[in-house]
Parts: structure tokens; C-alpha cells; sequence
């Protein structure tokens, strides 16, 4: 279907972007337009203006500081999945790059495009919660920047108030091995399940652990039970097995049209075995 | 700053299939329509215009993109490049030739798009596996299901090239 009809603005600072959301109700920013457009196109979505982010060159940029890496909000999905920087400090995020949509879709998509929609389904929240980013929002009263715990509410929901702009996230960098496990009907599609595992193993066990499933749940949920289980053992079959079962045992898994909560939790299992199976055997 | 309102034409001048064009479109108007109906290009098919199918896809700044997911007002300084600009007058490009003589046209109506990204593919990659063709061709869509002959002509022309050597080692599929 056709788009309904729209004013569209495309300022070239982030002062002017945020005065424009500010002053006309009814707009939304536009950055990639590979989520907001297809929800336009099907009436899901018919904003009255359109604040296109494209000239807005701060946010396009990636920098890396002494102990983290800001990734700005308009960086594509195709330039990360191409950068050095990022297979170097987040090989975490490189890995769940290639799930994200075809290269037609990744060459506009963006990051914070991306992290502002919050589908369930999609890779890069999972990414930034199991990295323990930091969002940073700019509106007219000024910065904050706001946990990636605190950040996704639900389904399509963040902390993003309106008027706000994403601008970019903070990445702490982080002294685990990470592996990135999915389940999708056909290559590109939004995942069923995903997975995400860190560990540190130092003389043969494991002494930090993060564990983390994304479209399970309505967020990224996080398995801090299992991961305390993990600590101060050695990541053998047995370990692995029982630690996996553990961490998709708490959680509550959604049912939608693609698959029933069950197949979920099931999914959730087998995916994160995977995932600290390869950390274990160093195959990544 | 570039803006309009909803009922209001914006300018555009871009570089389209090698020439410079000037055009101006209502906000609303997807890049897709806008190569159709403005500057008359009608090898850009739309299928399903919500970013699915890849019937629209095109190339924006070398750059395979769903035209159908870009605004024709967002064309503005980019370089664009369509399915008509790959036939030299009557001659087609070798890539094309590799599609006619594997019979992975059928209908023709996915043929643009899948060009579009085959041509990326091979920009970047001259020598994909058959897996890694088929793995890109997963963004599009075709209803005759015509993968098969498909992927024999992307891998034709990848192996032999501009020379187009009819056939080429695995010969076409009947
Ligand atoms: C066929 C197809 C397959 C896809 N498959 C996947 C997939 O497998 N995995 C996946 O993760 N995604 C997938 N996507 C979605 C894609 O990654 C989107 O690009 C992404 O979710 C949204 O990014 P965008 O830059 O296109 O944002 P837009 O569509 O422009 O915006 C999305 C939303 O975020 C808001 N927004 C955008 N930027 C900001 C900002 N800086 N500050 C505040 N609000 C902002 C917008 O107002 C809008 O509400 C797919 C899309 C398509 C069309
Ligand atoms: S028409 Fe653009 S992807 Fe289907
Ligand atoms: S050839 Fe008919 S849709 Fe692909």
C-alpha cells in the first residue's frame, strides 16, 4: 500500500530535529525507515510528520574511547557489521549482524533505529543489554542516558520519551568470550529465539558469566540464576546441559503466530547449549 | 533545511542511470513510484512495498536498497541505478545474457530486483559458492520459484565473466 500523506522535514543538527519533534505533535523521527515505513505502508503507523535524521552527521559516526565505544544511532546495520572496530571490541555484535535482515535492509537500517523500535524479534536490543550499554537520549531539557536494563519496556515500548532523540549508545568493553546463537524461519527473517552467552574462563573455570535470550519474552531477559550456577565451574557437557535448562526454565515465553511459548522455552534451551558449547570448545 | 508540507512538491536532483535529473515529489511518494511514475522507469517493480518481497530492489549509491522503503524525496544528491541502466542500446549486459540463456527469467516480474543484488553480490564477492548466492538471494522473492536457474546464471557469469561463454562448466539446467 501507498503511504498516507505526511510533512517531512530533514534538518541537518540535532538541536533543529529536537525542536521539530518538540513543536509539531504528531511527528516521529525517521532514521532507516526499514521498520517505520513498512508499519506506514501497512496503516499500522500514520505520523503526521516525518523528521528525517539522514543529514544529521554526529549521529552517523562511531568512536572508540579508552574503555568503551560509542556507536552513534545512524550508523547502518551494514557499515557495523563491516567494521574493524567492532568485530575487534564486540565480536558479540558482529556475530548477531549477520541475522539482522538482507543487505538491502541492513544498507538503511540503523542501529538506533533499530534499539528505538524495540521489536521483541529483533537482535540489536539483545546485543546492548548483554553488553550493558548505555542509552543516550538528547531532548530540550538536555542529555540523559539511561541503562539498557532500564531501556526496553516491552514490545515496540523504551524509555524514549516524546521529543527525544537516541543519539547513540555507550559500550563498555568487556573481557568475555561472547557467542551469539539464533532460530529463524529463513536467513534474515526476525528471530523465534536467540541467544546470547559471555564467559570468562581462567584456569579452566568459569569466573564471569552473562546469559541472555531475546525474543522469548516481550525484552531481553536476563539468567542471573544460571549464571551465578556458573561461576567457579568448568564448562563441561553435563554443565552445560544442565545450565542451559536452567536458564530458559524461569522465564515467561510469549506465543504469537510464528510459535507457541513452549516451542520457545525449547528453543531457548537448545540454542544457549549451543552457544556455551561453542565457548567451551573455542569454536567460534 | 529541506522540508514540505504534506501537500507541498519538494526538489530533487539526483544522478539516475548516469544522467543528472531534476524532479520534484510529494513527501509521501516511495523512491519506487517515484522512478515510475516521475521519471518514467518502469523496470522498478513493486511487490508487496513493505521491504519483503525485493521486487524494488535498487541500486542507491552502488548500494543495493528497497526502493519501496526510501522516500523519492530522500533521492536528493544520491546516485541511482536501475535495471535500465545495465543494457548497453540492444545489447544486454552479460549478466542479463547469463539470465536469458538459463531460462531464469520465467515471468521476469522479480528479475530487476534479483539483479540489483546479484550485481552487488558480484561487486563484492566475484566468486561466490552456489550456497553463498542462494544465501543472498533469500531477500527476494520469486513466485515462479525459478531459484534453480537462477542461481545456474549468477554462477554462469561469476565463473565465466564478461566473456559469457554459453553454458560455462555446469551447462545450462534443463
Ligand atoms: C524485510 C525486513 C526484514 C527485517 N529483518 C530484521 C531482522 O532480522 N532483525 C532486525 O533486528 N531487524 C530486522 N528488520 C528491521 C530493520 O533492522 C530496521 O531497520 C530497524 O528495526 C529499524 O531501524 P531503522 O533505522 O530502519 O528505523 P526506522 O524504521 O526509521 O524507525 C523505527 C522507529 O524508531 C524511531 N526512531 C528511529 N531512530 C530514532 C532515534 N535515533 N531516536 C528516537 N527514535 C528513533 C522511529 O521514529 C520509529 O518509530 C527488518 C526489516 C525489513 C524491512
Ligand atoms: S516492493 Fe519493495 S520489497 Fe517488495
Ligand atoms: S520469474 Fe516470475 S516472479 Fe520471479
Amino acid at each position: 500500500m501507498k503511504f498516507p500523506p505526511f510533512s517531512y522535514a530533514c534538518p541537518t543538527s540535532l538541536a533543529e530535529a529536537i525542536d521539530l519533534l518538540n513543536d509539531n505533535e504528531d511527528s516521529r523521527p525517521l532514521a532507516g525507515g526499514q521498520s517505520l515505513l513498512p508499519m506506514m505502508a501497512l496503516r499500522v503507523a500514520a505520523p503526521g510528520m516525518l523528521v528525517d535524521l539522514g543529514d544529521i552527521e554526529m549521529l552517523r559516526q562511531n568512536m572508540v574511547l579508552p574503555e568503551s565505544m560509542r556507536i552513534g544511532a545512524m550508523v547502518t546495520h551494514a557499515t557495523n557489521a563491516a567494521s574493524l572496530d567492532i568485530w575487534m571490541h564486540f565480536p558479540l555484535m558482529s556475530q548477531a549482524l549477520h541475522h539482522v535482515a538482507h543487505q538491502a535492509v541492513r544498507n538503511r537500517g540503523t542501529f538506533g533505529g533499530s534499539i528505538a523500535h524495540a521489536d521483541a524479534g529483533a537482535e540489536m536490543p539483545l546485543v546492548v543489554s548483554a553488553l550493558d550499554g548505555m542509552l543516550l537520549l538528547q531532548g530540550r531539557e538536555g542529555e540523559r542516558s539511561v541503562p539498557a536494563a532500564d531501556f526496553f519496556q516491552g514490545h515496540y515500548t523504551t524509555a524514549i520519551e516524546s521529543g527525544e532523540i537516541l543519539t547513540g549508545v555507550e559500550i563498555p568493553f568487556s573481557d568475555m568470550d561472547w557467542a551469539f546463537e539464533e532460530m529463524a524461519r529463513r536467513s534474515g527473517d526476525l528471530a523465534i529465539a536467540m541467544a546470547a552467552a559471555g564467559v570468562r574462563i581462567e584456569d579452566g573455570v568459569c569466573r564471569k558469566a552473562r546469559l541472555m535470550f531475546g525474543s522469548i519474552s516481550d525484552r531481553p531477559v536476563r539468567a542471573d540464576e544460571a549464571e551465578a550456577f556458573l561461576i567457579g565451574r568448568e564448562l563441561t557437557p553435563p554443565v552445560i546441559r544442565e545450565v542451559s535448562a536452567m536458564a530458559a526454565a524461569g522465564i515467561h515465553a510469549r506465543s504469537d503466530t510464528h510459535a507457541s511459548a513452549e516451542y520457545r522455552l525449547s528453543l531457548a534451551t537448545a540454542l544457549m547449549r549451543r552457544a556455551l558449547t561453542r565457548l567451551a570448545t573455542g569454536a567460534m | 533545511m529541506r522540508r514540505a508540507d504534506e501537500d507541498q512538491r519538494l526538489d530533487v536532483v539526483a544522478t539516475v542511470n548516469g544522467r543528472e535529473r531534476r524532479f520534484s515529489v510529494l513527501p509521501r511518494l516511495s523512491l519506487a513510484d517515484t522512478l515510475r511514475e516521475e521519471l518514467g522507469l518502469y523496470g522498478v517493480r513493486t511487490g508487496c512495498e513493505h521491504g519483503v518481497c525485493g521486487a524494488c530492489t535498487i541500486l542507491v549509491d552502488e548500494l543495493p536498497v528497497r526502493s519501496c522503503l526510501m522516500l523519492g524525496v530522500q533521492a536528493n544528491g544520491k546516485t541511482i541505478r536501475t535495471v535500465e541502466s545495465l543494457a548497453e542500446g540492444s545489447s544486454l549486459h552479460p549478466l542479463q545474457e547469463a539470465f536469458r540463456r538459463h531460462h531464469a527469467l520465467q515471468c521476469g516480474f522479480c528479475t530487476a530486483g534479483i539483479l540489483a543484488t546479484s550485481q552487488a553480490l558480484l561487486a563484492e564477492n566475484p566468486c561466490p559458492t552456489r550456497e553463498e548466492v542462494r544465501e543472498v538471494l533469500s531477500g527476494n522473492i520469486c513466485r515462479c520459484t525459478g531459484y534453480q536457474t537462477i542461481v545456474d546464471a549468477i554462477m554462469d557469469y561469476a565463473e565465466n565473466g564478461q566473456a559469457g561463454v554459453a553454458g560455462g562448466e555446469r551447462g545450462p539446467a534443463e
